[in-house]
């Protein structure tokens, strides 16, 4: 066990020097700020695993690394698209590292005693849910940015999400009768009606979810799945109705080739770029990545198809695949429920975005503007990632102090 | 000139193929440190996993040495009383001291209200899941739980 994960340590080594190798030789002359890169994320991931293998010898140490692939894919393709987006990335990488282990090693008495904190979870919910609504700014045509000062700003809802979750695990952990479904419902709802008022679609259905996987994991009944989908087609319909925007995303899902120089110019773009890369990629540098828009996060999936190849997609897809496979794993063998259900909804959460994300932008479901977790480039999604990862990374070690329940 | 340009774009070509075949070793090797777990989930009812105790430091008598390996099996009660499946003849030891058994795909150990109780890593325990590499002290007996089949 331990050799092989040796040996897929190397081999991420291995695949973060050619990367690297490959990106100094595309600069005349070559570029040095290639080395620096690959010296800095290999010690990251090196010291990170030592910490890892000698606090917590029981943990998953795969779930870390398979996150700092996906993390290497995307600082080399950052990397190859702007210098300045990359160095900033890696930045955020330290700092995400750095809480990761925060949380893993000064947690130490199990996440069971922060169950009881579930009024805070619940106005923490809704305060960062609402904020973009009163005090956000419009970017990219939704409304979910908050910005501190001139050049800071942030997106609540990520922050919103892991409340929501971190809520519905302590709402749904003792559930015994209807009656007690209640308030986390109409939580969910709120928490979905703003996501909508912020024309935040991505996030809505990421929401929408996580909070079926997780009542569906409290109850066991499929009864309430069939009423959430219910509910949601009524919903989707409904806004689908009222506001413009959900129209225009479907009309541009449905027909990409109408609209190519208008609404749909963005997604007929990263489909050319997948297109144009084929099975094995132009080559990093190679290919035309300033076609794609706001190629560093939402759409950075085409331009590594395009440059990478279709097979590197894939690959990104399996990572996020075997991620998933491997946090789930880690909330079967969780001791109670509340720390079941928050790593359940914690994976659903990054596994959706994943899936929302790609099948946007291959034109697969209509497209929402959201990161793809781990790759895209994003201070907040970063973070929040990593937080994620933590928990998850905790609750794998099957160390949980004193267990409550069964 | 156009010798060095065309050196460089096999070069590109290289080492995007080297890239993609690397990736895919990784996702293999992730694989194989995953399917211990395909091996693990098809057990079958009454199955279990065939883990044991290694006795690192036998301080009640009884019929064991250092290094002794004891299958655990589906479930193995340790105490003084004779009925017990590994017998330590020791005063500071209970009749009944403790048990573990194979439940929901893992092992669970369980004192049984012992007089000096059952430590996992230098923690007193009621009921807890084992995990290999777990130190198990009961009174001056040391067992370690290990994984290898």
């Amino acid at each position: 066990m331990t050799k092989r994960l040796r040996t897929l340590q190397l081999l991420i080594y291995l695949f973060l020097f050619f990367g690297f190798l490959n990106l100094a030789f595309l600069g005349k002359p070559i570029d040095p700020t290639a080395g620096v890169f690959f010296g800095v994320i290999t010690a990251i991931i090196a010291v990170t695993s030592w910490v890892l293998k000698k606090y917590y010898p029981m943990g998953d140490r795969l779930i870390f690394l398979l996150a700092a692939m996906l993390c290497s894919i995307g600082i080399i393709m950052l990397f190859r698209l702007d210098r300045d987006t990359a160095v900033k990335q890696l930045g955020w990488l330290v700092i995400g590292i750095v809480m990761f282990l925060f949380v893993v090693l000064y947690l130490k008495k199990g996440l069971v005693k922060y169950a009881k904190y579930r009024y805070v979870f619940l106005a923490g919910t809704i305060l960062f849910m609402a904020m973009a609504t009163f005090i956000g700014v419009e970017i990219l045509g939704a409304k979910n940015w908050v910005r501190i000062g001139t050049t800071y700003g942030f997106q609540p809802s990520e922050f919103g999400k892991i409340f929501l979750i971190l809520y519905l695990s302590t709402a749904l952990s003792h559930i015994t009768s209807r009656k007690q479904l209640i308030e986390p419902g109409i939580v969910i709802i709120v928490a979905l009606g703003f996501m909508v008022l912020q024309k935040d679609l991505g996030t809505a259905l990421i929401i929408f979810a996580v909070a079926v996987t997780m009542v569906y994991l409290a109850t066991s009944k499929k009864l309430y799945v069939l009423i959430s989908l219910g509910l949601f087609s009524g919903g989707g319909l409904a806004s689908y109705a009222v506001f413009g925007h959900i129209r225009r995303r479907f009309m541009i899902w449905l027909n990409p080739w109408d609209y190519v120089y208008n609404e749909s110019y963005q997604l007929v773009q990263s489909m050319y770029a997948i297109a144009m890369g084929g099975l094995f990629g132009r080559g990093l540098g190679m290919g035309h990545p300033g076609y794609v828009a706001v190629n560093e996060s939402d759409f950075i999936f085409s331009v590594i198809c395009e440059e990478m190849g279709l097979l590197m997609g894939l690959a990104v897809l399996i990572l996020h695949f075997l991620l998933f496979y491997r946090s789930i794993r880690s909330a079967i063998h969780a001791e109670n429920n509340f720390t079941k259900l928050l790593t359940a909804g914690l994976s659903v959460m990054i596994a959706t975005q994943a899936l929302v994300i790609v099948g946007g932008v291959t034109g697969f479901i209509p497209l929402t503007g959201i990161t793809l977790p781990f790759v895209s480039y994003g201070g907040t999604s970063l973070l929040i990632s990593f937080l994620a990862l933590s928990i998850i990374q905790k609750v794998s070690e099957g160390d949980e102090g004193d267990t409550q329940d069964g | 000139m156009k010798f060095d340009l065309l050196d460089l774009s096999f070069f590109g070509v290289l080492l995007k193929i080297i890239l993609i075949v690397l990736i895919y070793i990784i996702i293999v090797q992730a694989l194989k440190i995953m399917s211990r777990d395909v091996k693990r989930g098809g057990l079958k009812n009454g199955k279990n996993l065939g883990w044991r105790l290694k006795l690192v430091y036998p301080g009640d008598g009884g019929a064991f040495v250092e290094g002794d390996t004891i299958p655990i099996g589906n479930k193995l009660t340790i105490g003084r009383n004779r009925q017990n499946q590994m017998v330590l003849p020791s005063p500071s030891v209970s009749n009944f001291h403790v048990k573990i058994y194979f439940e929901d795909g893992r092992y669970m150990l369980e004192d049984l209200n012992s007089t000096n109780g059952t430590f996992i890593n230098g923690v007193m325990v009621d009921k807890k899941s084992l995990q290999p590499g777990d130190e198990i002290s009961i009174s001056q007996t040391v067992l370690v739980v290990s994984d290898d089949v």
